[in-house]
């Protein structure tokens, strides 16, 4: 142990002693020369400099004295040996060199750092993007004070709608539970609000009084609501967002105490919600808050009872708090053991359900539908990762290619003694600094694609808000995937070039080194997975242009030229079915009497609707259903007898509806071959009876059988549907009117937005569209999956092609030499460029074939999105096996063709 | 000109032969022995000495230049006189089979 360190010490002081001589030997060294200097005329001053210039890139580290800057001394790591540092402090130091060292790398090579950075920024950026959207809605948490201690209460033993409860369930933990300091219930509510006859929908959420209380969040101006305000019959204040509160209520103080129409009644304004809470279920922006009592108030009437006081109807998500030292498990117990007191109190609606506690940073929307959605974000971020693939194989491969450039620079310093872990480190943090920078690009290019994206907000009422700020988290994320690039790209780079043998290096002695050849192995199978990794891209990109394509060609089996649509959700505006019947039909006359206007017709909803589904249960006549069979529910639309007119539906069986079918006369309904067959198989439909009005009727007369057209959505096959009659059946209190038209259709939409505001001033239009805007609608997923796609694609056949450019010019610059043999020795500049472009294009059929592979197995995800579209579709796969060949081979010409024009006697005379 | 990497230790070696000299006399010594056709970066004319006065082809000691500065002076070792040798004859080697490809056509 001794010898051990008077060893280390010896080497230690010898080191110093060493280091002082050699910077003694280079200051005599500089002296000299200025003698000379001076003996040719100079003057002393400038002799000096000149010397000290002549002596080159070490000056520094001799000049600055030992004392002050002697880490400085050694940017390079000439002296691995040196001891009288702490090995924190040589670290420190080593790194502030190498940065300063790496950036004048970067300068000298400015197109190297061009292409690298541009290459790096756009593939971080894609994923910041991605990942910026992805944490937004799955992992941004509810901005409540001390997080940790909210809980969300649960149904147990449900299939679906597993966070909503019953007011009065809530109201029987809340008094039951001890586990909690506050329990508290919220539910989203739509309104109508009435700015001084400009009338629209908003989204709100009622709440009981002490909810912001229990989440711990203070008003941002105002107050909160009070207990007695939330009771039965007082339903006059109102909370509204910080952006309404801006945008439409001018935003200052003076704004409380205003009066707000909300749902035509009056609310007074007592406080405004903070932006940081946009309402409990993402992305769902709300903009106004009231009581539940208040909140109910909007809904239309749908029974004798009010919703609040049924125990069946379950609407109200409820959060708590735990108390301080209750655990989940303590509290989950509580609430446990208070649904076996419900259950067993109200069988008929608890008997079957329990309750449970959920941690409220673990649950985004529902844990139903917050498992469906990780998966697909899953995908998301692998696309975008694989972008980033693309952009780390080409930064290497440019790496790879200047180390072969740099390796006489580097044998030289590993000659001097340089550790080779010292100059990988030092390798290593050139490509960090690559990354970094292109990282610190990427955010700014993610944050204008990200203006992007939410300026594409789709072309549907509800509005959707995310926190998509570039967080805490989106930088985390960034610097951590731009560092394990820099590394992924810089590493094996670092440690071959470091490898290279001595002697052969520094004799500058290229030709033996068998290095040489593994490396162009490696670089050539990066291209071959650049390509690969952008045909899979391409493909997706192919078959989504097709599906869209598809799309745009799908009958509807509905006219779609020259019909109009305006719908009202008067359900939502205080009107009960017979009322909105009422006005619908008083709209319809005056529709009709507009000029321009050859026909009307009413639908609940029309076909190709995304946001309302209305499927009823379908009942047999004397039909027995086994056991836990449940009937088949089937999508059902009232409408009058002029609907399939005006929407272009044929009868292919029987009769339309007529003004006979009143809601007197016998129920019947009209409904599609599909269902036909379904339910009698063989059998003639007309004249049989079901029921979609529950399993004991009435049972309706089937009187005809209409021509198929699309239900829900563009891509469906055969889906079955029925039609009512409206004046059978009004019960929804939804409606479109639909119009027929002559010439100008917005003239049209305007008069009839008119008749409808004349009718009720506090009336809130929902839709009013052409057809085919409705139409269009439908197709918006597949549109953005194209565009995203697509971009995806270009961008990754992009880099692929700069990668295949990179990797061809330099194999070219590297066989200077030889095609000059052959060029002297006979071969004609046509057989060089085929030589060369067959070299190129050898790799990119290797990685078109094997992404073909990878493409088949892996575009079966987009299932959903094509529209009669296989995912093997033979035409996707030629356009992108053709489009990515076609930028190869311009990529491989332009070195070809430098390789065509090498003039055979200087290219022998190099080196 | 640049000089090859390789050949700097030749030309070292060779320089010392005439005697003893420190590293900026042999820097120069080349440049006028070359017509002022390769030019020695002082820079790496230090370390290269370094690298040969550890393998033992040369020594040094300190000593006092005609203009009176403190400079190290360099003198050729038995092993570097061998080196030398060694290095002289697979040069001319070298030298006279790229002359011979370059006159060959």
């Amino acid at each position: 142990m001794l010898s051990f360190l008077r060893r280390q010490f010896a080497t230690g002081a010898g080191g110093r002693r060493l280091e002082h001589e050699i910077r003694e030997e280079m200051l005599a060294h500089i002296a000299l020369c200025a003698d000379d200097n001076v003996a040719a005329g100079m003057d002393p001053a400038s002799a000096r400099r000149d010397a000290e210039r002549r002596f080159g890139n070490l000056d520094h580290m001799v000049l600055e004295g030992g004392h002050a800057k002697r880490d400085r001394r050694d940017p390079l790591g000439q002296f691995p040996n040196r001891t009288d540092r702490s090995p924190g402090a040589s670290l420190m130091t080593d790194l502030l060199a190498d940065i300063r060292f790496g950036l004048r790398m970067l300068v000298k090579s400015p197109m190297f750092s061009t292409v690298a950075i541009v290459s790096l920024a756009v593939g971080i950026g894609f994923n910041t993007t991605m990942f910026t959207l992805v944490d937004a809605l799955l992992f941004t948490p509810l901005p409540a004070a001390d997080p940790d201690s909210v809980v969300r209460l649960g149904r147990d033993g449900t299939e679906f709608g597993d966070m909503f409860m019953s007011y009065p369930d809530f109201l029987d933990v809340r008094e039951n539970a001890g586990s909690f300091t506050g329990l508290a219930a919220v539910r989203t509510e739509i309104a109508t609000y009435n700015a001084d006859g400009e009338v629209d929908f908003v989204f709100g959420e009622s709440v009981s009084a002490n909810y912001f209380g229990v989440l711990g969040i203070p008003p941002l101006v105002g107050r909160t609501f009070a207990p007695q305000e939330d009771v039965a019959g007082n339903h006059n204040v109102a909370m509204v967002s910080e952006k309404f509160w801006r945008d439409r209520l001018g935003g200052t103080e003076a704004a409380l105490g205003s009066e707000l129409r909300f749902g035509g009644s009056p609310h007074t304004l007592i406080g405004v919600v903070d932006d940081r809470y946009t309402g409990l279920v993402p992305p769902l922006e709300v903009s106004f808050w009231l009581p539940t009592f208040a909140g109910e108030a909007l809904r239309p009437v749908t029974g004798a009872t009010s919703g609040l006081e049924r125990r069946g109807s379950h609407s109200f998500h409820v959060i708590g708090r735990l108390g301080a030292g209750t655990t989940i498990e303590q509290a989950t117990a509580d609430v446990v053991s208070i649904g076996v007191q419900l259950g067993q109190d109200f069988p008929d609606t608890n008997g079957e359900m329990g309750f449970t506690l959920f941690q409220a940073s673990d649950l985004r929307i529902e844990p139903g539908i917050d498992k469906a959605m990780l998966p697909a974000a899953g995908v998301l971020m692998g696309l975008v990762g694989l972008v980033l693939l693309l952009a780390c194989a080409n930064v290497a491969n440019m790496m790879l290619a200047r180390g072969s450039v740099r390796r006489q620079e580097i044998a030289i310093r590993l000659a001097l003694g340089a550790g080779r872990g010292r100059l990988v480190r030092q390798l290593l943090t050139e490509s960090m600094m690559l990354s970094l920078i292109g990282g610190l690009l990427a955010v700014v290019i993610a944050k204008s694609a990200l203006q992007l994206l939410l300026a594409i907000q789709p072309p549907i009422m509800v509005p959707i808000s995310l926190a998509v700020d570039v967080s805490g988290r989106v930088w985390l994320f960034t610097a951590v995937v731009a560092m394990l690039t820099g590394l992924a790209f810089g590493l094996v780079p670092a440690l071959r070039s470091t490898r290279a043998d001595l002697s052969q290096s520094l004799r500058g002695d290229e030709a033996g080194d068998s290095g040489r050849l593994r490396g162009s192995r490696l670089r050539s199978s990066l291209v071959v997975a650049q390509v690969t990794l952008s045909l899979v891209l391409l493909v997706a990109a192919a078959l989504m242009v097709r599906s869209l394509q598809n799309a745009q060609s799908i009958d509807p089996g509905i006219a779609t030229e020259s019909v109009v649509n305006m719908g009202a959700a008067l359900a939502f505006q205080g009107y009960s079915p017979d009322e909105a019947q009422d006005f619908y039909l008083r709209a319809m006359d005056r529709i009709a009497a507009l000029p321009g206007v050859t026909q009307v017709a009413f639908a609940e909803r029309l076909p190709l609707e995304s946001t309302m589904v209305t499927s009823r249960d379908v009942y047999l006549e004397g039909q027995q259903l086994a056991p836990g069979e449940d009937p088949p529910s089937v999508m059902t639309t009232s409408v009058d007898p002029n609907y399939f007119d005006v929407m272009g539906i044929g009868i292919d069986q029987g009769r339309r509806f007529t003004a006979a079918d009143v809601k007197e006369a016998p129920p019947v309904v009209i409904i599609n071959e599909v269902l036909a067959a379904d339910l009698w198989p063989g059998q003639a439909p007309i004249g049989k009876r079901l029921s979609v009005s529950g399993a004991d009727g009435p049972f309706a007369e089937v009187v005809g059988i209409h021509s198929e057209h699309k239900v829900s959505t563009l891509g469906e096959g055969p889906t079955r549907n029925i039609y009512v009659p409206y004046a059978q059946d009004n019960a929804s209190g939804f409606g479109s009117l639909l119009a027929r038209t002559q010439g100008d259709q917005a003239a049209v939409l305007t008069a009839m937005r008119q008749i409808l505001r004349e009718m009720d001033p506090g009336l809130a239009v929902m839709e009013v569209e052409t057809i085919s805007e409705h139409l269009a609608l439908s197709l918006f997923p597949v549109r953005l999956a194209a565009a995203a796609l697509g971009l995806l694609g270009v961008i990754g056949a992009l880099l692929a092609s700069v990668g295949v450019y990179g990797v061809i010019a330099f194999a070219v610059s590297q066989r200077t030499r030889e095609i000059g043999i052959r060029m002297a020795i006979g071969a004609d500049r046509r057989s060089v460029v085929r030589m060369v472009l067959g070299q190129g294009m050898r790799l990119i059929l290797i990685g078109a074939g094997i992404g073909i592979v990878l493409s088949l197995a892996s575009t079966r995800m987009l299932g959903a999105l094509l529209y009669g579209v296989s995912s093997v579709d033979v035409l996707a796969y030629v356009a992108a096996a053709a489009a990515l060949c076609m930028v190869g081979v311009i990529a491989n010409l332009v070195p070809a063709l430098r390789a065509s024009h090498v003039e055979p006697s200087s290219a022998l005379r190099t080196r | 000109m640049d000089l090859l990497r390789g050949t700097l230790d030749l030309l070292v070696l060779r320089t010392l032969r005439g005697g003893p000299a420190h590293g900026y006399g042999i820097a120069k010594a080349i440049h006028a022995a070359t017509d002022e056709v390769l030019d020695v970066e002082e820079g790496s004319m230090d370390p290269a000495l370094y690298r040969m006065e550890k393998r033992g082809w040369i020594v040094a000691d300190w000593g006092v230049t005609d203009t009176k500065r403190r400079a190290k002076f360099y003198e050729l070792t038995p092993e570097g006189r061998t080196q030398l040798d060694a290095e002289s004859s697979s040069w001319s080697e070298f030298s006279s089979a790229v002359g011979k490809v370059l006159e060959s056509n």
